[in-house]
């Protein structure tokens, strides 16, 4: 936890705690799998205090292929994923039920990189890891997904879609592309999920300008919508029902604990700025400070490939008065700030600190275990197809999530790890359930014994497509070809940045300090202005390539538009068989020219097969398909490759 | 009849897609031949699933986007006065009892049709949250995820026809969520009228002996490989891909082609992108499409509301009041419902802009044919249009009476994700008056 929230939660803590009768967040245990719950129990604390545990010796011989990361090196911190591992295998043995095989190292190798960085690996990468001997190449090869600019680039997507996701009229009124910014800053830096909360609860400003901003979005003028989606997102329970009428199913959610959780928000306004003397006062306050330089995406076509249109010109700011008040005619009672299922806080309004920050004390408080919980299901649910419950915000007092006491270690290891995202989505991908072989299995949804085969999203088919036509390399050609002129407009908007920081410094000397590195958190150790001296000549030249790299960027950003969405399955089926991003990147890539110069029929559909699927085609499948690409014809190539493009285990994962 | 002549559709050989489940053979040679009829083929007839019988088969939705104003169209007032400031008075229709805006020449020309809600009351008076609630019928706050009208009727009822065209075709419009339904239940997008679906053709440089080919070596890489543990998504790809290649050599397919209508049938419809839509949704209701959504925008307009929502109207005029007409001269009104609504409609009186804002209290909404009474009107609103004067009508009662002309029952429930019971429109009060 940050040392500044921490300050806040102990100041409140008090306060904050809930009432020992209410209860809120005691759930309710399943008394028939009691005896097998102490079991497991009875595990996770030899685990935790470091002893043996019995059944570890009892594993039969993996495959050869499967290098478990249970044999690994002490000091790998992988330590939860063996808590994960030892939960499972005692409940598979539990329950009767055989996991299904240990994934290979390709499918591995593709599963953990679209998992990672939206797309498979190169087949450079695939043959090298392949041809790896080390035991620990598993280990290895996620920190090194976990450490590339495409994590960020692709999660950042991820947490954007989150955001705007949360409403059926997707993200209205907001800015996609600071939002992005944002949001591939925090994950570049990792922030911890407890900064990303922070950011999103307590932010100030405008969203053009900062892409925090952009939560408030629900807001718009409702303080209960903003409350409702904080406690979606960061606590993963839905009390949407009460804001009508006390909830039928949860005694504790009264219609009052509603409207008391939207007081929380009755002082934060939003603000359209249109007019030009009212836009240059909140500059003032909220300058208009440049993206970080890690939030610069590294996607191919750089910023300009990043879909999403721009958004109001708005602001939100907290104020000094307002109130919320119950809707109903009959008990129209003005609203104390009141945390779900806690006690109104008396004094809220003489406390120094905004009611945002208050709510956010209590969001992170210790005492409120739902906030690290909501986390590791939801990405339990993202990297595996599984989670705790059903969905991102399924989580309530009465009804149990599944695997409950192994949740409730989870989220307490991902709190000891400081909200971690790395850490958690490491201690996911390297645990035995990511890496098992998928079968359709009704039964496995409880127990998890097999994976579950999921359809890519809109943004690993459009990369996955990117890359495995090589188009990707050539667009990363062009940007590198520009290199010169890309780094002196990044020194120039280094140089911008600094004289706006020092601007904000003059307007806010008193917490100014406080303010610049909050905004600015990577000023110092981003990137140094590189000194570039281009003759005009040269200038010219690189400008007209600076022009054909946009134009790609641009045609990307429309392609990604245009795979976005949730299109029925025919149209969906049209833009994989006839759309333009398929046919246009076969067409420049340069995978068919590279698979056509290889000199024998055999390398050339193995190099097909692994660009593609990331594995080497079985001997049935060269019976089949060796003769396609015997005369080494580009167009045979291109005809295959669209078809390894169209089959179920290129579009899945 | 010579404008249906079907001249040419290249020389193309038989697509063929191969599924595990076998060939499914699509010859276009046999579609050009069933195509040299004089007319596009009528598909109705095919079985409804679960529907009461009803006279209503299709459904043409033109969607006023953005909020039309009332009184410029449906509700015509008397009212000379200066708040008001309204340019259009009451005209005389073909309907003894019904009065158009005179700005509506030509659709009263067809108000014997015509079925009128005069006192819609909505709930919202923002956008998005005004056209997810006339859509759906439920209000976009909460945790429902309710699906739109034209994902409800063709979710119920499906395509009237087999041969290849989707059950909802939304024309110059995304289209609004399918909810529970899921994604399989979003209508096909035709961005501009005068061009098929995007991706319908074949990419430039591949011929359909090409593509022959690839889904030949598709096959063959399908066949191996992950085997069991992929069926559901298999299925869901292979049935997506069988529907999209019976799609795009359906013979319907020239429903697209609107050069195929004689010149005075399209300038009827007017040369206009509006115009252009109801053409094609006519031609798409044809060839078996349940439900059509046209849009018409952007009504949204704060500052200078003449002349700008006039020309819209003018527009609405022509586009409708032919579609209607044509759909009568083919016989097919009655089994067509064509309804016209927007998110909400504006203000009586004019803003400090000369534009009219956002309202709820007592806007219309037109329907024709499909079962509606002709020459009628429900509810009104008072005489300076300040609010509804009699029988408010909601958007779930007006959703529900849609539902019911189509023949299905607006109480049905459904289960989302959650397993919520959830009504295909919950609350609604059918208004029987309105069906004949």
């Amino acid at each position: 936890m940050e040392p500044a929230v921490h300050g806040i939660c102990k100041i409140f803590g008090h306060d904050l705690r809930y009432q020992e009768t209410q209860k809120p967040f005691e759930t309710v245990r399943q008394t028939k799998n009691d005896k097998f719950l102490q079991a497991v129990a009875l595990i996770l604390l030899g685990i935790w205090f470091g002893l043996p545990v019995q059944a570890e010796e009892e594993v039969k011989e993996p495959p050869p292929a499967y290098h478990p990361h249970n044999e690994l090196p002490a000091g790998r911190n992988d330590h939860s994923a063996h808590v994960i591992d030892t939960y499972f295998e005692t409940l598979w043995e539990h329950s009767g039920v055989s996991p299904s095989e240990p994934l290979d190292d390709a499918a591995f190798l593709r599963r953990a990189s679209l998992a990672l960085n939206g797309t498979p690996a190169s087949s450079t990468e695939v043959e090298a890891f392949l041809g790896e001997p080390s035991p620990t190449k598993r280990v290895d090869k996620v920190n090194e997904l976990l450490g590339r600019s495409r994590y960020a680039d692709y999660w950042a997507f991820r947490l954007r879609t989150w955001v705007v996701g949360m409403r059926d009229v997707v993200g209205q009124g907001s800015d996609m592309q600071t939002l992005y910014q944002y949001c591939r800053q925090a994950l570049a830096e990792n922030r911890s999920w407890a900064r990303v909360a922070r950011d999103f609860i307590t932010s100030e400003g405008n969203l053009q300008w900062d892409g925090r901003n952009n939560f408030s979005v629900y807001f718009d003028g409702k303080p209960n919508e903003y409350a409702d989606a904080i406690t979606r997102f960061f606590l993963g329970m839905n009390i949407t029902c009460a804001q009508c009428h006390d909830d039928p199913h949860v005694k504790s959610w009264k219609q009052e604990s509603y409207w008391g959780l939207a007081a929380y928000f009755g002082r934060t306004k939003a603000q359209d700025i249109n007019d030009v003397n009212r836009r240059k006062e909140t500059e003032k306050r909220y300058p208009p400070l440049a993206r970080s330089e890690s939030s610069v995406s590294t996607l191919p076509g750089g910023d300009a490939a990043v879909d999403g249109k721009s958004g109001e010109n708005r602001i939100v700011m907290d104020v000094e008065h307002g109130e919320v008040s119950m809707p109903d005619p009959k008990n129209p009672q003005q609203m104390k700030p009141t945390p779900l299922g806690g006690v109104a806080i008396e004094e809220a309004d003489g406390l120094s600190m905004s009611r945002r920050k208050q709510l956010l004390a209590w969001v992170l408080d210790e005492s409120n275990p739902y906030f690290a919980r909501t986390a590791v299901n939801r990405f339990f649910l993202v990297l595996t197809g599984r989670g705790f419950v059903d969905s991102f915000d399924a989580f309530s007092p009465t009804v149990p999530a599944r695997h409950e006491e192994l949740l409730t270690r989870l989220a307490k290891d991902f709190a000891d790890h400081e909200y971690d995202l790395k850490w958690l989505m490491r201690t996911i991908v390297l645990s035995r359930i990511f890496q098992l072989q998928s079968k359709d299995d009704p039964k496995s949804d409880e127990t998890w014994h097999t994976s579950r085969r999921r359809q890519l999203n809109s943004d690993q088919w459009h990369d996955s497509v990117l890359r495995v036509t090589g188009e990707e390399q050539r667009i990363y050609g062009m940007a590198e070809a520009i290199t010169p002129l890309l780094d002196e407009e990044r020194s120039r908007r280094l140089k911008k940045k600094k004289e706006q920081a020092k601007a904000v410094l003059v307007i806010r000397p008193k917490d100014g300090e406080e303010y610049v590195n909050e905004r600015l958190p990577d000023l110092d150790r981003s990137l140094k202005p590189v000194p570039t001296s281009l003759t005009e000549a040269e200038r010219e030249t690189l400008l007209k390539q600076r022009q054909l790299y946009q134009g790609a960027g641009n045609r990307l950003k429309q392609s990604r538009d245009e795979a976005r969405g949730d299109a029925s399955p025919t149209t969906e089926a049209l833009l994989h068989m006839n759309g333009r991003h398929v046919s246009r990147s076969l067409k420049k890539g340069n995978t068919v020219k590279e698979i056509v110069a290889l000199s024998t029929a055999k390398a050339r559909l193995d190099r097909a097969f692994v660009s593609t699927l990331g594995r080497y085609p079985s001997p049935s499948e060269r019976q089949k398909l060796q003769e396609v690409v015997r005369d080494g014809n580009s167009e045979s190539i291109a005809d295959l490759l669209w078809a390894l493009m169209q089959s179920t285990e290129f579009l899945t994962y | 009849m010579n404008e249906h002549r079907i001249d040419h559709l290249g020389n193309r050989s038989p697509l063929t897609l191969s599924t595990r489940r076998g060939l499914l053979k699509v010859s276009l040679g046999s579609a050009l031949g069933a195509l040299l009829a004089p007319s596009l083929p009528t598909a109705f007839g095919a079985d409804n699933r679960s529907a009461k019988p009803t006279k209503a088969k299709s459904v043409i939705l033109i969607w006023l986007q953005g909020g039309p104003f009332q009184h410029d169209s449906f509700d015509p007032k008397e009212s000379r006065d200066d708040d008001l400031a309204l340019k259009f008075g009451p005209i005389p229709t073909t309907a003894p009892n019904i009065k158009l805006a005179s700005c509506l020449p030509k659709l009263a020309q067809q108000a014997q049709h015509l079925a009128i809600i005069r006192s819609m009351s909505g709930l919202e008076l923002e956008h998005n949250l005004a056209i997810y609630h006339t859509q759906t019928g439920y209000r976009n706050s909460g945790p429902i995820r309710a699906p739109s009208i034209g994902s409800i009727v063709s979710h119920e009822l499906g395509a009237t026809t087999t041969e290849g065209l989707p059950a909802y075709i939304s024309i110059s419009h995304p289209g609004h969520t399918s909810g529970y339904f899921g994604p399989a239940y979003k209508p096909t997008v035709v961005w501009d009228p005068t061009q098929p679906p995007q991706n319908l053709g074949l990419p430039e440089g591949v011929s359909p002996e090409i593509f022959q080919k690839r889904l030949r070596l598709l096959q063959a890489v399908e066949s191996g490989a992950i085997g069991d543990s992929a069926n559901a998504l298999t299925k869901r790809f292979e049935s997506g891909r069988d529907a999209a290649v019976r799609f795009m050599s359906s013979k319907y397919r020239v429903a697209f082609d609107l050069e195929r209508e004689p010149p005075a049938t399209r300038t009827a419809y007017g040369e206009t992108k509006f115009g252009k839509g109801c053409l094609l949704a006519r031609r798409l209701i044809e060839t078996g499409v349940r439900f059509v959504q046209v849009c018409h925008k952007n009504f949204d307009q704060h500052t200078q509301h003449y002349p700008k929502q006039t020309e819209l109207f003018q527009d609405l005029d022509h586009g409708m009041a032919m579609l209607i007409n044509d759909l009568k001269v083919r016989g097919l009104l009655d089994q067509t419902i064509v309804v016209a609504a927007g998110e909400f409609g504006r203000t009586p009186k004019m803003n400090s802009s000369a534009g009219r804002d956002h309202w709820v209290n007592g806007y219309s909404i037109a329907l024709a044919g499909g079962g509606f009474k002709g020459g009628y009107t429900y509810g009104s609103t008072l005489k300076k249009g300040q609010d509804v004067d009699e029988n408010p009508v909601s958007v779930p009662d007006f959703l529900a009476t849609l539902c019911t002309a189509v023949g299905l029952d607006p109480e049905t429930e459904y289960h989302d994700e959650l397993q919520r019971p959830i009504k295909l429109v919950d609350n609604g009060q059918v208004i029987d008056e309105l069906l004949a």
